[in-house]
């Protein structure tokens, strides 16, 4: 039954009730009719003596045989009678007519009653007995006869023998009858039984397809909802079911799509700016180059670095770097051509592909877009910054073997163009460089290396006391990278990648070495020696600085007063919490602690109460242009106010040439360092010369 | 006709008779309604008598009547075999009993005298007026006679042939010459009458004899009513009620002096129209038959 379809199972149910039903009917019925036909035939038999008895009585008593023979030819005229003996009292045939089948024997039976006598398969025999017929008596002149009440004498039997073929024939008729009617019954109820199957189960089998395309894929399966009732209801929610998944996965599908595309945008473009990245640009430089070494024109590619992108950075937050780098993304698009390709690698790098364009024209891209990154300005908030751009240049030729040698040359010409004061182009020819630097790729091993190798020189920045001139000797400690064969690299310089690359840690445990090491040996000659020591991000958020501190300064015994640490004010922005901590620790040691950067926003008034330092270092957008511009000079007078209240001493740096000092000296603040006071010089020369030899 | 004189005398004879009476037993062979009307007219007609009837007895359940009553009337054949089987007994009147049955029982009990009976038999010459009138023209009339009958069958063709009637008879002694002798005998007449024969006239046999004369298309004239029903087209009879007076008549006159056994005085008609129908016939109403039967006896 489990294997079965659901339009056989109702076939079955319809079919083999009614089959049964209509078998057992037909049956029972066609079996009464046989029945019936044979009782009939008996009936009529019996019937059939019954009278042919009296009438022959006559006969029999006259001994009249031709109408006896008479009467047994009208039986033979009967339907059915086969033939008719009429035999006296003694068994003897007295007439006879039709072929008789009964025995000599059977026929001299003797029976009281009407009764059958014999009967196979193709006939059957009644017989009864001949009666003679009783007058009423008359008691007058019967004397005797009256009381005692005599059985009628028998004078004779009569036989009739039927054909049993008319009744077999008859019997025969009746049972093809029933089983015409049970086929034709049974072929009109298969019929509807067909049909109410199909009508119920095709709906059904129509959805179970649907459901299997469905289930294959295809999603635009639908029924046609033509039933009604409950078939219909499923119609209908199916179809509804196949909308809407169908209209979900097409909008996921689109979704997805979308996102796909994003994705592929996302993957060649850079979030920032919207220019292309470093990713993108490589693959196309790869195919101009392909196409150059095809035997196209040749082209040319810049490499920019901002300049004073990081002091943006960290003077006003990453917002403003981000914004720093977009506004920079449209300036140089804005001078370039349809065919150039501007692309941000990363950081504040750019680099410009410019198809078709090489030698003085090239040069003369580079120089524009030099000149525009350095009058350009950007102003953040209530600060002004002057942006410049170094720009390194390189055309490339069909001599150039792959893009690594464009990317180095590239690089390597902006380094040189950094290097050299910045703000400048310095060409490269790509093919030519033999052992290039990689740039950010190996800051790492050549920061270790350096301090591995003692090749991080350490130099003194010499301060001066503008208001009271004493013979304490003020100076701040900053490194420089030297290496074989290369310009020195400055801190400033290094300390993106050293940041980066979490090694301005080690740089700053050098620079506090050096300084205590100095102040101890200035202790033993009964100097007065008071060392800045800059402090990197890094190091004020890890608590190991103060360890190393505490422990070097009591290895030497030496008390902390004559050391003050200096960190950056978005130092201070960005992890106030580590900076106070790190200030509370500090003092404790009794050090001091120093403000880089100061004034720059107006945050930084809020730092002195926060973190109440000794020193701060003055930003440059206070001291830049202090000769013409009298805001300035009225807001670096407000900022000279505010710390002299709070006995906070002033440091200027920078400080170029003697007007600038003078000014600075008559506006009160109280330190200066620059050329102008003294060039920075190694540590070790420094503290021998002007510390060890003073008097 | 000497027959007639010595009735008339012994009448007269009676009647010149001081009146006397006595009692009567009846003894009755059943007690169905022929006997019942027998009885109660009997009753009837001795009313107001000197005879006064004693006891009513049924045949089964028979007393010893000797010294109990002066007469005993038996009514039916039965009553008189089982009154005569009581041995000694009063004089007897047997009545409502064909003459063939008073004979035959007399002769078993060999008892002369002492006893008289009123036959059913109808007088010869009283059939052969009845034929006259019922079937005028009919003159060949037959007759199947047995041993029992045989002697009768004198008495008729002498009867018949005063009456200007021609009586052929044939022997039918047993069953099977029966139809034989009927069919022979119906051939050569055109009326059939039967007389009170037991050995011929059977319940067993009347059918098969109504149906063969019927046959020939020949009436058969019975002798009693139950005859007629069964076929016959018409009986000349007396009813037990005729009888019944004509016994306590002969009880008033006689006493228990008896007279010689006699036939009946009164008799009735019996007649077939179906069968008169069937036959063709057109025959005159019973009551005609009747005052024609008895203009030609007065007349004669």
């Amino acid at each position: 039954m489990s294997h079965l379809t659901l339009r056989h199972r109702l076939l079955l149910l319809t079919l083999l009730p009614s089959t049964l039903i209509a078998i057992v009917l037909v049956g029972y019925f066609t079996y009464s009719g046989i029945h019936t036909l044979e009782g009939e035939l008996r009936a009529k038999g019996m019937a059939t003596v019954r009278y042919l008895a009296p009438v022959s009585e006559y006969g029999i008593i006259a001994g009249q045989l031709e109408s006896l023979h008479g009467l047994a030819q009208a039986t033979v005229q009967e339907s059915g009678v086969k033939a008719a003996v009429i035999v006296n009292q003694k068994g003897r045939t007295i007439a006879v007519s039709g072929r008789v089948s009964l025995g000599a024997e059977e026929l001299r039976r003797t029976m009281t009653e009407p009764m059958q006598v014999g009967e196979n398969e193709h006939w059957i025999a009644f017989a009864a007995p001949v009666k003679r017929s009783v007058n009423e008596s008359d008691v007058l002149f019967e004397p005797g006869a009256d009381s005692k009440p005599v059985s009628p004498e028998i004078i004779g039997y009569v036989f009739v023998e039927f054909d049993k073929t008319e009744l077999a024939n008859r019997q025969r008729q009746l049972l093809l009858r029933g089983l015409m009617i049970v086929l034709s019954g049974l072929l009109i109820l298969a019929a509807l039984a067909i049909a109410m199957a199909d009508n119920l189960a095709r709906p059904v089998m129509r959805l179970v397809q649907a459901i299997n395309g469905m289930s294959s894929g295809r999603l635009d399966t639908r029924v046609p909802a033509t039933s009604s009732g409950e078939i219909g209801i499923l119609e209908n929610g199916f179809n509804e079911m196949a909308t809407h998944i169908e209209e979900v996965h097409f909008s996921m599908q689109s979704r997805i799509e979308e996102a796909t595309a994003q994705l592929a945008f996302q993957a060649r473009h850079d979030a920032l700016t919207g220019l292309l990245n470093r990713r993108e640009f490589e693959h196309r430089l790869e195919k101009a180059l392909a196409g150059v070494q095809a035997g196209g024109e040749e082209f040319s590619v810049l490499f920019l670095d901002l300049d004073r992108f990081k002091q943006v950075n960290d003077n006003c937050g990453y917002l403003a770097g981000d914004e720093l780098l977009r506004q920079m993304a449209l300036l140089f698009q804005g001078r370039l051509r349809e065919e150039d390709t501007l692309a941000r690698l990363g950081g504040d790098e750019f680099s410009v592909m410019l198809a078709n364009c090489s030698g003085p024209r090239a040069n003369q891209v580079a120089e524009d877009i030099c000149g525009l990154a350095a009058a350009y300005r950007f102003i953040w908030q209530d600060k002004v910054f002057a942006i410049g751009a170094s720009v390194g240049l390189t055309t490339v030729n069909r001599k150039v073997r792959n893009i690594n040698e464009i990317l180095a040359a590239g690089d390597a010409a902006c380094h040189r163009a950094k290097e050299s004061g910045r703000n400048r182009v310095c060409e490269q020819e790509a093919q030519l460089i033999p052992d290039r630097r990689q740039e950010t790729a190996n800051w790492a091993s050549r920061i270790a290396s350096a301090l591995a190798d003692d090749r991080l020189l350490v130099e003194a920045m010499p301060l001066r006391a503008l208001q009271h001139p004493s013979g304490n000797h003020l100076v701040e400690l900053t490194a420089r990278l030297n290496e074989p064969g290369q310009p020195p690299v400055t801190l400033s310089a290094l300390s993106d990648a050293a940041e980066r690359y979490d090694l301005a840690p080690a740089i700053d445990q050098r620079l506090i070495e050096t300084a205590i090491a100095a102040l101890s040996r200035a202790k033993s000659q009964q100097k007065l020696l008071h060392c800045l020591v800059p402090l990197s991000r890094a190091s004020v958020g890890n608590h190991e600085t103060v360890e190393f501190i505490t422990r070097s300064l009591s290895s030497r015994n030496l008390p902390g007063n004559r050391l003050c640490f200096i960190f950056s004010e978005d130092t201070l922005t960005l992890l106030t919490s580590h900076a106070m901590e790190f200030s509370r620790q500090i003092r404790a040691l009794g050090c001091q602690i120093g403000l880089d950067d100061f004034g720059g926003g107006l945050s930084s008034f809020t730092h002195l109460r926060s973190i109440t330092p000794s020193y701060v270092k003055l930003s440059r957008s206070l001291t830049r242009e202090l000769g013409g511009n009298r805001a300035s000079t009225a807001l670096l007078r407000a900022v000279q106010e505010i710390t002299a209240d709070q006995n906070i001493h002033t440091i200027a740096d920078g400080v170029d040439d003697l007007d600038t000092l003078e000014q600075l000296r008559s506006l009160g603040i109280d330190f200066a360092e620059g050329k102008a006071i003294a060039p920075s010089e190694p540590f070790d020369v420094w503290l021998e010369g002007a510390v060890m030899r003073s008097a | 006709m000497l027959r007639f004189l010595l009735l008339g005398l012994i009448s007269l004879f009676s009647l010149a008779m001081p009146a006397w009476g006595g009692t009567v037993a009846l003894v009755l062979s059943d007690q169905g309604s022929t006997y019942s009307d027998f009885s109660g007219t009997f009753e009837d007609a001795l009313f107001g008598t000197t005879w006064s009837i004693t006891a009513r007895h049924q045949a089964n359940a028979l007393p010893a009547l000797a010294g109990q009553t002066d007469l005993i009337v038996t009514v039916g054949s039965e009553a008189l075999r089982k009154t005569l089987g009581r041995g000694d007994s009063p004089p007897i009147i047997a009545t409502l009993l064909p003459r063939q049955s008073y004979e035959k029982i007399l002769a078993e009990f060999r008892r002369p005298g002492r006893s008289t009976a009123i036959y059913l038999d109808q007088p010869p010459a009283r059939q052969a007026t009845f034929i006259n009138h019922l079937l005028p023209g009919q003159k060949r009339i037959g007759m199947l006679v047995s041993t029992e009958s045989r002697n009768v069958a004198g008495q008729y063709r002498q009867a018949f042939s005063n009456a200007g009637l021609t009586l052929d008879s044939e022997d039918a002694d047993t069953d099977s010459t029966l139809l034989p002798a009927l069919n022979s005998l119906l051939s050569r007449t055109s009326v059939l009458i039967a007389v009170p024969d037991s050995k011929i006239y059977h319940r067993n046999n009347i059918k098969p004899i109504l149906i063969t004369a019927f046959r020939y298309q020949r009436p058969v004239v019975g002798y009693s009513p139950a005859f007629v029903n069964a076929g016959a087209l018409a009986a000349l009879h007396s009813t037990p009620a005729q009888i019944a007076r004509q016994t306590a008549e002969m009880i008033v006159a006689h006493g228990t002096n008896l007279p010689p056994p006699s036939g009946p005085s009164q008799f009735a008609i019996a007649i077939n129209s179906n069968v008169a129908q069937s036959l063709g016939l057109n025959i005159s109403d019973e009551a005609a038959i009747r005052r024609a039967m008895v203009a030609d006896r007065e007349g004669r």
